[in-house]
């Protein structure tokens, strides 16, 4: 097949690296010699999947295992898919070229609501049935992970297993249980038994085993276990420790151009800012830091079997990582000799990072972006983002004295309470720092190329297990009025503006907060032909407001209703660690404008990670000192 | 694979095989590596060349064996020599190319059908194919026949498969594809699909005109 592929369709596509696999360090096992085999389906294009850090974590661990063999796929692109379908090629792996209806499962990763569509039409392509109950014991099992599967509830039509929270020790025990079964059933399933076994692994989401009700008006009931093993709550599995956690020190070197074309390492886990909008640092908690030395071992031998000139240390933000500048100073000191440059792939707007950002570009200048979220002190008390207007303003100071002449600010637009004098905050920080690197350029003689900045904003989509999931989301026509508004705002030749799709947010938004019934509508929307959803030219707003339409299901009750603190959501039996009564307190303070220090300081505020799930901060340098907001006295 | 991928990979692999490769001095220091010629997205090749610059003297094969040892699958590293002082450009001094393409055509051809083509085709002194200019729509036109030297072709049902030498270089290069569509001008019948293109080789031309690799000259 790979030849027929090669000489047929490769010539005629763009990117033809996208499928063709064969990279250096890609595992190939053998295909007989394994019980258990699964493809790892990334729902997007291969440079998206290629930069995602748990795809790399999840394969080689899972080739590891001397029985399993994992191979992987990514959605064709839509030329790919066109010629797949006119000359009958289903879906096939990148190692060993063959239809991904071969494999004993397919593993998809949830990484954004958007690429759910994807999801359906990777399934079909690979003549697989969409739904779990049109497939037969032969077709694949379909499981799913990631971070949207903490409300999986959209896609529970679609997928067999859930696996709720952080794979690394789950998916193990989950292969083995399914491996066993294979070798009990002489190679072959019966999911039903399956089913009934890996249902019994602690954070195993087996949707179909839970029956969900609604009142008249549309609001879910109860969720209710309808299956004796079938746990109450799902509660997410974590790792205690990232010490001696698997990370791949053998990561996959792809030949394509890909997103984040370099070493990946991963300093730590979670994030504890409690920014409100922030899903991710709901549901890592609590923070759990590698030591040193283990980073130093790990950076050494990736960069050594990849070639890669390039390290990022990467977590949610890593310039929170207790030891960063010891870190940071070992490596650069290290790497640098070699022209290996280390970078933080985001920095926060303080002068403490500014060092960090002088300390890892001391050769390239290019631009630097930082993230306010909101334009002004009362609005970003609300979301809990503790950034002084004075921090901003320091930071600008510094970075254009060192050299940088383009600064990148990031902001939401529609955040909780925000009203036109926060859209002027936006436009009035933007001056600012203009005005500021117009200041340095002046007092060193005009050298340079003028200061530049770009506002760069986003609509925001209130995420589950976040305190603002009880928000609505700002009506579409209103939040059009929003950005116009803050567009004649801002009119500086030197200030772009750039604003994203308002029509995907309100799609995003649906999803992320939606329950069960959301699976005709995806359906539906898919036969239609929606697919990447996310790639603004494939999104086709008109086919999902039939689709909703047509399965009589109106969008607005999931995105635009202010929900009551008492009301039970689709994905209140899913536990991310964080107790309903912390997000509740949050969202009162947010109401009052009143901030939540990050408990790494050393206060605690009950959230209910480290109450409830077996784990501790795991901090290597002690607490976090809170003083890093501080603006310097000269 | 693109000319911009292959130099990253190449990089790369340089870098895991641990050789101390030179760098170029400056805010962004490169590796020092050149390539002979660019080879266009889909074509496969069994002959091209590359410099690398060393920072200190090693014996050939420590470097053969450290570059196998780092090489992704389907490179291969075939020979290797030793350059020494200032030499001009790989790129700048290649003069021909030889391919080899697998054409489709829409109906079956016969092997006459094929040789009357190319019996046209150097009968005219002109043989003018389209290019898109850099960064637009427009296409200009380019005479290639003073660049193609060599063709054959063997017929196999609808299928034929072209060897081709033509000019590259920095003065005038001939895309193997624009061979194909050259003959269609002279007659050739249509061609549905060129299924693969393989590069055989670069070459230099010696003081006889004969054809020599790189590796000769040195």
């Amino acid at each position: 097949m790979r030849d027929w592929i090669e000489d047929n369709l490769l010539g005629k596509v763009e990117k033809p690296l996208r499928y063709q696999g064969n990279e250096m360090n890609a595992v190939h096992k053998d295909w007989d010699s394994t019980t258990l085999r699964m493809v790892f389906a990334f729902p997007d294009v291969y440079e998206i999947g290629m930069s995602h850090l748990g795809l790399s974590i999840l394969y080689h661990q899972a080739n590891e295992e001397p029985d399993c063999l994992m191979e992987r796929v990514f959605a064709p692109w839509v030329d790919m898919e066109g010629m797949m379908r006119e000359n009958n090629i289903p879906l096939f792996s990148l190692e060993s070229c063959r239809p991904v209806k071969d494999f004993h499962g397919m593993a998809f990763t949830l990484q954004y609501e958007m690429s759910y569509s994807n999801i359906l039409n990777m399934l079909d392509l690979a003549g697989i049935p969409l739904r779990w109950w049109e497939r037969s014991d032969d077709d694949p099992l379909i499981f799913m992970g990631g971070p949207c599967a903490y409300n999986p509830e959209p896609l529970a039509d679609f997928a067999d297993v859930i696996l709720i929270g952080e794979g690394e020790e789950m998916n193990l025990e989950f292969y083995q249980v399914w491996a066993d079964h294979l070798r009990a059933h002489g190679g072959k399933m019966n999911k039903k038994e399956l089913l009934d076994e890996v249902v019994n692994i602690p954070g195993v989401y087996v949707p179909r085993f839970y029956d969900v009700t609604y009142d008249e008006a549309g609001r879910v009931t109860a969720v209710t276990p309808n299956h004796p093993d079938a746990p109450r709550t799902i509660v997410k599995r974590f790792l205690k420790h990232m010490d001696n956690a698997f990370f791949p020190e053998k990561p996959i070197v792809p030949y394509l151009d890909v997103i984040h074309d370099r070493a990946m390492l991963e300093v730590q886990r979670g994030c504890t800012r409690g920014c409100r909008f922030c899903q991710a640092g709901m549901l890592y908690r609590p923070v759990r830091e590698k030591t040193v030395g283990e980073l130093e071992e790990q950076a050494r031998n990736i960069l050594c079997n990849t070639g890669h000139n390039d390290l990022s240390l990467t977590s949610l933000s890593t310039s929170d990582y207790t030891s960063v500048d010891i870190l940071l100073r070992s490596l650069i000191a290290e790497m640098a000799p070699r022209n290996i440059s280390v970078s933080l792939p985001s920095l926060r707007v303080d002068n403490f990072s500014m060092n960090l950002a002088n300390e890892m570009q001391k050769l390239k200048k290019t631009g630097l972006t930082f993230a306010p979220e909101a334009g002004t002190q009362r609005l970003r008390d609300v979301i809990n983002k503790g950034v002084l207007e004075a921090n901003l303003e320091s930071v600008a100071r510094m970075a254009f004295s060192s050299g940088w002449s383009k600064i990148k600010l990031y902001f939401m637009m529609g955040l909780p309470t925000e009203t036109d004098e926060d859209l002027d905050g936006i436009a009035a920080l933007a001056y600012k720092v203009i005005q500021i690197g117009d200041e340095i350029r002046r007092e060193n003689g005009g050298k340079g190329p003028s200061p530049q900045v770009t506002v760069s904003v986003s609509g925001f989509v209130p995420k589950p297990f976040t305190p603002f999931e009880f928000e609505p989301q700002v009506r579409g026509e209103e939040l059009r009025r929003r950005q116009r508004y803050l567009r004649d705002k801002i009119k500086h030749k030197r200030v772009t503006y750039h604003y994203h799709d308002s029509q995907v947010s309100y799609i995003e938004a649906i999803f992320a907060k939606g329950d069960r019934r959301l699976g005709q509508v995806l359906y539906r929307a898919w036969e239609k032909g929606c697919k990447f959803d996310g790639w603004g030219e494939y999104f086709y707003m008109d086919w999902w407001m039939e689709a909703f339409e047509e399965c009589g299901l109106d969008p607005e009750f999931y995105a635009y209703r202010q929900i009551p603190y008492d009301e039970v959501l689709p994905w209140d039996h899913i536990s991310c660690g964080v107790r309903k009564d912390y997000l509740i307190r949050e969202h009162q303070k947010a109401m009052r404008a009143e901030t939540t220090i990050d408990c790494r300081t050393g206060q605690c505020h009950a959230c209910g990670a480290c109450q409830d799930l077996d784990v501790k901060l795991d901090l290597k340098g002690g607490w976090l000192r809170v003083n890093t907001n501080a603006v310097p006295q000269d | 694979m693109s000319h911009l991928d292959l130099m990253h990979t190449w990089e790369r692999v340089i870098r895991r095989s641990q050789l101390p490769l030179g760098f170029s001095q400056g805010f962004n220091p490169h590796p020092k590596m050149n390539f002979a010629s660019a080879c266009a997205v889909g074509t496969t090749s069994d002959g091209e060349y590359m410099d690398i610059e060393l920072t200190r003297d090693m014996p050939l094969e420590e470097v053969k064996e450290a570059l196998d040892r780092a090489m992704p699958p389907a490179f291969e590293v075939t020979q290797m020599k030793v350059v020494e002082g200032k030499v001009p450009s790989l790129m700048s001094i290649m003069e021909r190319a030889s391919y080899r393409l697998r054409l489709e055509f829409v109906d079956d051809v016969t092997q006459q059908q094929l040789d009357a083509a190319m019996e046209e085709f150097f009968k005219r002194e002109e043989i003018t194919v389209f290019r898109y200019k850099k960064n637009s729509k427009d296409k200009k036109p380019v005479n290639i026949r003073p660049g193609v030297f060599e063709i054959r072709m063997e017929a196999e049902g609808k299928y034929a498969v072209l060897h081709i030498l033509v000019q590259t270089g920095n003065d005038f290069n001939v895309r193997p594809e624009e061979v194909a569509y050259g003959l269609m001008s002279a007659g050739m019948p249509a061609v549905l699909n060129v299924v693969r293109i393989h590069r055989n080789g670069l070459y230099l031309l010696d003081k006889k005109g004969n054809l020599i690799t790189p590796l000769d000259v040195v």
